[in-house]
């Protein structure tokens, strides 16, 4: 009996290896053009045209080092190989903008899922909890609405923002981001769960539905807020089509339109390129690690779910 | 619903009116804020389709009935961006899904490091498109991208395949054999006798010698003698994928290859999502399933068929439906990588909407709105479909 239990523990557990060694490698596979391009960015334009393939920069390289410290011909003579380790960066900044960007780009993102994540806590609430007239039907059509591919609303959306005379402005790329029925369903369904009798204790104490809403509600809900604001930047981060449409004034372009943009006009440059990606993509993977260990949680206790 | 909220129709009807006026003032912005930017563009749209409408002159449009819907079911213009995103949706959602819960099923396994593991996989949904877009782009480049060289690689290798194929073991038996002993490493068990335990594996390693051998030595390009006399039997490129015919391009230069490229980019860029879905899904599988399965005397592969699978079956569903919605809608990753090109072969339909709408110069938002409900008509369908076929397991 104890044999066979260890046997089959013995086994879970180099099953368990074997899993690992296989998704190690998967994700490894994953994470290599990013470790790449952060290589890359730190080429300079010789060491890219001569190894385009190594994760360090020559220059950096301990045989080239070795090489140079003997007088021996190496990495460290090529032209540029005195530059800032960071010239490329600097030179994304200068040429391209990309700082510019950047900060629109944040900008962007940061009023959508604040004005998101405010807007859909009262309204995914009051779905929750309060009863008023309309509410069944109300809920529906917002649900409804998540089947529409975006395709439909771009044209139209550009017509609303066009009449209201927000075209190539800040208002108009942000307001059409801040209508999300998912946010209003995931709170919803996180709000549900959560049990009735914390709520009317609170009340009982004195605190009104505003009260109860901010003092006991929100902070049970942490895992499903930050996921939901973790979408939502993201969302509002990676959106391309719709600045794309909304905007022709350079200045306030975010970095999905501005990269592409940046990349046409370097041509070749591939490690300014990459320098300017690395820049635009260093904030969400910062933010992405300092959220997800709240992520699946939060899909999973708000019962996210098909039918 | 209604059952969840009994305390709530007990106090006096005073309380409860300013209740009901407060919930309506906390629904309220949102609602403002869908009623302008959704549902009256909805309803926009779908008047617009009806009219010759462009933004340059607003006064010219004109009602022209379901003139839009006819010319863009008849204009040849439209079929290849459909067929576009069909084949599209065709070659991304099988393996989108299947990878999703692959690795969702690897990672549940994992016991140490598997946040970690998570994390990195879900990083490229993370980052933006257009950093990944680029990216790839270079990859791909045919002078010195490093996808384009394993793909030069893999083209070898599939010319090469008949040579393996008519001297030694099959290559793909043997690729199957290895599948099998990584699977028994990983716990399964298909063999429950002792000896058999034992000999699979390692025929498996036998095997996997007798084709590096065979590979290395005697079917080698410059000197294998076998490889010199098959080469006079069997036609050379056996297997082009014309690579070499757009050396500067490489694949997305290619229009034949340049939709799968984008396809495979897709898969690592948005894999992350499907995989963490699935994640959730497992583990709302409660064990006491299991338990129950293997005192019933069921092995691992039953208890996957019969206990696994059908929980997974309500985030199947989810994940099916949203990778196709995702599918129908690409446009991003085209846009960026190849702007439609080669010679249309990437221009899916809502690259076509794009184009009609703001790109043509000539800004006809009225049909491109039809094409827009035509989309949305086409994906309501489908998901209509992707529903029925999920019924019958649940």
């Amino acid at each position: 009996m104890t044999t066979a239990r260890r046997q089959g523990d013995g086994r879970k557990r180099r099953a368990g290896l074997a899993a690992f060694l296989v998704m190690s490698l998967g994700a490894a596979v994953m994470v290599y053009p990013y470790a790449y391009m952060v290589g890359a960015s730190l080429k300079t334009r010789r060491e890219f045209a001569a190894d385009r393939h190594s994760l360090v920069p020559p220059r950096f390289q301990i045989d080239q080092r070795l090489k140079h410290a003997r007088g021996e011909p190496s990495a460290l003579d090529w032209p540029g190989a005195d530059w800032p380790v960071l010239k490329n960066y600097t030179d994304a900044i200068v040429y391209g903008q990309v700082d510019v960007f950047l900060f629109n780009s944040l900008l962007y993102a940061v009023v959508i899922t604040a004005v998101q994540l405010a807007i859909n806590t009262l309204a995914a609430y009051a779905f929750a909890r309060m009863s008023f007239r309309g509410r069944g039907v109300l809920f529906s059509l917002l649900l409804a609405t998540m089947m529409l591919p975006p395709a439909v609303l771009l044209v139209p959306q550009f017509l609303v923002v066009s009449g209201l005379g927000l075209v190539d402005s800040f208002m108009g790329v942000v307001l059409p981001g801040f209508a999300g029925a998912f946010g209003v369903f995931l709170l919803r369904q996180f709000f549900l769960n959560i049990p009735r009798s914390l709520e009317e204790a609170g009340r009982l104490d004195g605190c009104s539905s505003l009260g109860v809403l901010w003092h006991i509600v929100l902070p049970l809900s942490r895992p499903v807020l930050v996921t939901l604001g973790l979408f939502t930047f993201m969302g509002a981060w990676n959106s391309f089509v719709w600045p794309l449409v909304v905007l022709s004034d350079q200045a306030y372009y975010p970095l999905t339109v501005g990269l592409s943009l940046f990349r046409e006009e370097s041509g070749a440059d591939w490690p300014r390129i990459f320098a300017g990606a690395v820049m635009g993509s260093m904030p969400l993977i910062l933010l992405f690690l300092l959220a997800q260990r709240y992520l699946v949680r939060g899909i999973s206790l708000s019962g996210l779910k098909g039918q | 619903m209604s059952a969840a909220e009994p305390s709530l129709k007990q106090p006096t009807s005073l309380w409860r009116r300013r209740y009901e006026r407060k919930g309506m003032l906390y629904v309220l912005p949102a609602l403002v804020l869908f009623a302008v930017m959704v549902a009256y563009p909805i309803v926009r749209s779908f008047y617009l389709s009806f009219f010759d409408y462009s933004i340059l002159e607003p006064d010219a449009a004109r009602f022209v009935g379901a003139d839009n819907y006819l010319k863009l079911l008849t204009s040849p213009q439209n079929h290849r961006p459909f067929w576009n995103t069909l084949y599209f949706a065709a070659i991304f959602t099988p393996p989108y899904v299947l990878l999703g819960l692959g690795i969702a099923l690897l990672l549940n396994r994992v016991r140490r490091g598997s946040v970690a593991l998570r994390t990195m996989i879900f990083t490229p949904v993370v980052v933006s498109l257009a950093v990944s877009a680029v990216m790839w782009t270079l990859f791909y480049n045919g002078s010195f991208g490093m996808a384009h060289k394993m793909l030069e690689g893999a083209c070898h290798f599939l010319n090469f395949l008949p040579a393996y194929a008519l001297t030694c073991l099959p290559p793909y038996l043997v690729i199957a054999a290895l599948l099998l002993f990584s699977l028994t490493l990983l716990g399964f068990t298909f063999f429950d006798k002792a000896p058999l335990r034992i000999t699979v594996p390692v025929s498996c390693l036998l095997a996997l010698g007798v084709c590096v051998n065979l590979g290395t030595f005697w079917l080698h390009e410059s000197f294998g003698l076998l490889a010199a006399f098959l080469a006079t039997l069997i036609p050379k490129a056996f297997v082009s994928l014309e690579l070499v015919a757009a050396p500067a391009e490489g694949v997305l230069g290619n229009p034949r290859w340049a939709m799968p490229a984008i396809a495979a980019m897709c898969l690592w860029n948005g894999v992350g999502i499907n995989v963490i879905l699935y994640l959730v899904g497992l583990q709302r599988i409660s064990p006491e399933l299991y338990e129950a399965a293997e005192v019933d005397g069921a092995g691992r592969w039953q208890r996957f068929l019969h206990v696994t699978l059908p929980q997974l079956g309500p985030t199947t569903y989810l994940v099916v439906l949203l990778s196709m919605i995702g599918a129908f809608k690409v446009f991003g990753q085209p846009f960026i990588m190849t702007g439609g090109g080669p010679q249309d072969s990437t221009l899916t339909f809502v690259m076509r909407l794009y184009n009609l709408a703001f790109r043509y110069g000539k800004f006809q938002l009225g049909y491109a709105s039809a094409l827009a409900y035509a989309l949305a008509v086409f994906i309501f369908v489908m998901s209509l479909f992707v529903r029925r076929l999920n019924r019958p397991t649940e």
